[in-house]
This record gives structure tokens, C-alpha cells and sequence, in this order.
């Protein structure tokens, strides 16, 4: 699994670039108006299978001291998505830089599509017949 | 993707099916007797063989024009920020679309076509209209909203919005009160 390193007095500190993902699509996911992460069909599979996966849609690109990061979203029906992208760039750049003391050089946002809302469902459902 | 691609690929999906199908037959040990019963019937039959044959070299063709033509298309609208590219996928878009205007009253369904050009998006929809309303003002108002929908949601500039009224039909009544 590839991974960075980093050396302390005591050792050698480690971080997989799985849990980069993972920093990074927790951090999208919490952003308001982001509807989910659109993991393409590996993912889609992976969920059907039961294996709920935290960095579905997420690429990282991760060096000795940098990272770089793809991440593929839908987002909610009616907000402007300029500002929920750069909402996104900002949340993904602090928890990963706050957590892995890795720099972020790129935060790359790909919508895929937009989640509209369903049309609400009958309170209660009158016989078809008396 | 229009009819004749659909066409296209529906028998080319066919005629693979039915080769793979005798392949895996053949090599499980069927003699295949009738498939080469055809095929040398083929030889007597020369004009059919050979339409048959420029058929399927036709369709080939067709699919690989397909394949670098979809390939050489913009798929989506980029955005360069400080942090880096915020890049829309134009289905994305084509879903913005068609929720902008369907609601607006008057039009009964709504197929959108999009291209990034450099002046900003290059939009074509194809709508059907319900009778009774003027066509030059719902098609006005259809591209005033995309415009300013898009402009607001994407951020992006919008270049122009062709608005082709392909039917006229009323809305379907409903079965039930």
C-alpha cells in the first residue's frame, strides 16, 4: 500500500494514502450542499457488496511532504456551486494539512451531478375503492 | 446518442453475441454443420454476401468514427480557484437545464445539448410545448432562465441558448381527480 513517511525522534511515522482518502472525503462530505461522492462503478460494486467505502471518489496523489487530491462529487439541487466547491478546497486542504501535517498543494473538484430532491410521498394513501 | 448509433451498436451487439455464442459452442465440441452450411451457401449468394460483408465493415467503421469523435469532446466546464480546478460535468449541467426549465409552464418536456465553447456554453434545446401559448415568448422566457440559472449556479458565462420547439402536444390528463 503506498504510503508517506515521516521521521520523528522516536521513528518513523507512516500514513497510507487510503487514510489521506479518507481524511478527504469525510472533510467533503460534511460540507453543506454536498450530496455524496460519485465512486464510479468500482465503488458502486464495492457498496453493493456491503463495503461501505469512506474514500469512494476520492484520487490521491501523496509525495514526501505534499499531497494532492481529486475528489469526484454530487451536490444538492439549488446552491451555487463556485461557492460549494471552494467550501470543499478549504475543508479537504484544513483536515488533511490539520491531521497529517502534509502540505496541500491541490484540491481538485469534479461534479458529476446533481441530486434533486424527491417529490414528497403521501402522508397517507386513500383507498382505491369504498 | 441518436437513433443511428443506437441502430449501429444494437447490431454490431448482435452479431458479436451470435459469434461469441458459436465460438464457445464450437470449441464445447459442436460440429457447427449448419454455420458452415451458411457460410459456403454464401459463396452462391455473392451480392448478399458481400452487402452483408460491407454492412458489417460499414458499421466497424461507424463505431471507431464514434469512438474519436466522443474522445476529441469537451466533457465538462473547468474553473481554475487558488486551491485548484473545480471542473462540472456537462451531464451535471444538462441536469441543471432541464430542472430550470421544465419549470416554467408551458413546456412539457425539454432535451438539452451542451458545448463548451470559448465564449462560454453553447446550449441547444429541443422542447416540446403544451397548445395555446405563444412559442416566440415561452421560447424567450426558456432562454432567459437557463441563462441566468446557469450564470448563478455554475458561474460560468452562458454564450447562447437555441431553443428548437420540436412538437406541440397537451399535457396528459390526468386519469383520476
Amino acid at each position: 500500500m503506498p504510503e508517506t513517511k515521516e521521521r520523528t525522534e522516536l521513528g518513523e511515522l507512516r500514513i497510507a494514502n487510503e487514510v489521506v482518502g479518507v481524511i478527504a472525503g469525510l472533510a467533503a462530505t460534511e460540507v453543506e450542499g454536498v450530496a455524496g461522492m460519485s465512486g464510479g462503478l468500482a465503488g458502486g460494486i464495492a457498496e453493493m457488496l456491503g463495503r461501505r467505502n469512506l474514500s469512494k471518489g476520492v484520487k490521491v496523489e501523496v509525495g514526501e511532504e505534499q499531497a494532492a487530491i481529486d475528489l469526484f462529487v454530487i451536490v444538492e439541487y439549488g446552491v451555487r456551486i463556485p461557492d460549494v466547491a471552494w467550501k470543499i478546497q478549504e475543508n479537504v486542504k484544513r483536515a488533511i494539512e490539520g491531521m497529517t501535517g502534509l502540505d496541500v498543494v491541490e484540491v481538485n473538484i469534479h461534479v458529476q451531478g446533481v441530486n434533486f430532491p424527491q417529490p414528497e410521498e403521501r402522508v397517507e394513501e386513500q383507498p382505491r375503492v369504498r | 446518442m441518436n437513433w443511428l448509433e443506437k441502430l449501429v451498436i444494437l447490431l454490431v451487439s448482435l452479431l458479436l453475441l451470435a459469434g461469441g455464442v458459436g465460438l464457445f459452442a464450437f470449441m464445447l465440441g459442436w460440429q457447427g454443420r449448419p454455420l458452415f452450411a451458411w457460410l459456403l451457401s454464401l459463396q452462391d449468394a455473392q451480392i448478399e454476401g458481400a452487402v452483408l460483408g460491407a454492412a458489417l465493415l460499414l458499421g466497424g467503421l461507424y463505431l471507431l468514427a464514434m469512438f474519436f469523435k466522443n474522445g476529441r469532446e469537451v466533457q465538462a466546464i473547468v474553473q481554475e480557484t487558488e486551491l485548484g480546478q473545480v471542473e462540472v460535468s456537462l451531464k451535471a449541467v444538462a441536469n441543471l437545464v432541464q430542472r430550470a426549465a421544465r419549470e416554467i409552464p408551458g413546456i412539457r418536456d425539454l432535451t438539452p445539448v451542451i458545448k463548451v465553447e470559448p465564449e462560454g456554453l453553447d446550449i441547444r434545446v429541443v422542447v416540446q410545448v403544451v397548445p395555446e401559448r405563444s412559442i416566440p415568448a415561452l421560447a424567450a422566457q426558456v432562454q432567459s432562465q437557463i441563462r441566468d440559472y446557469l450564470t448563478e449556479t455554475i458561474g460560468c458565462p452562458v454564450h447562447r441558448v437555441m431553443v428548437e420547439v420540436r412538437d406541440v402536444r397537451p399535457e396528459p390528463k390526468a386519469k383520476i381527480d
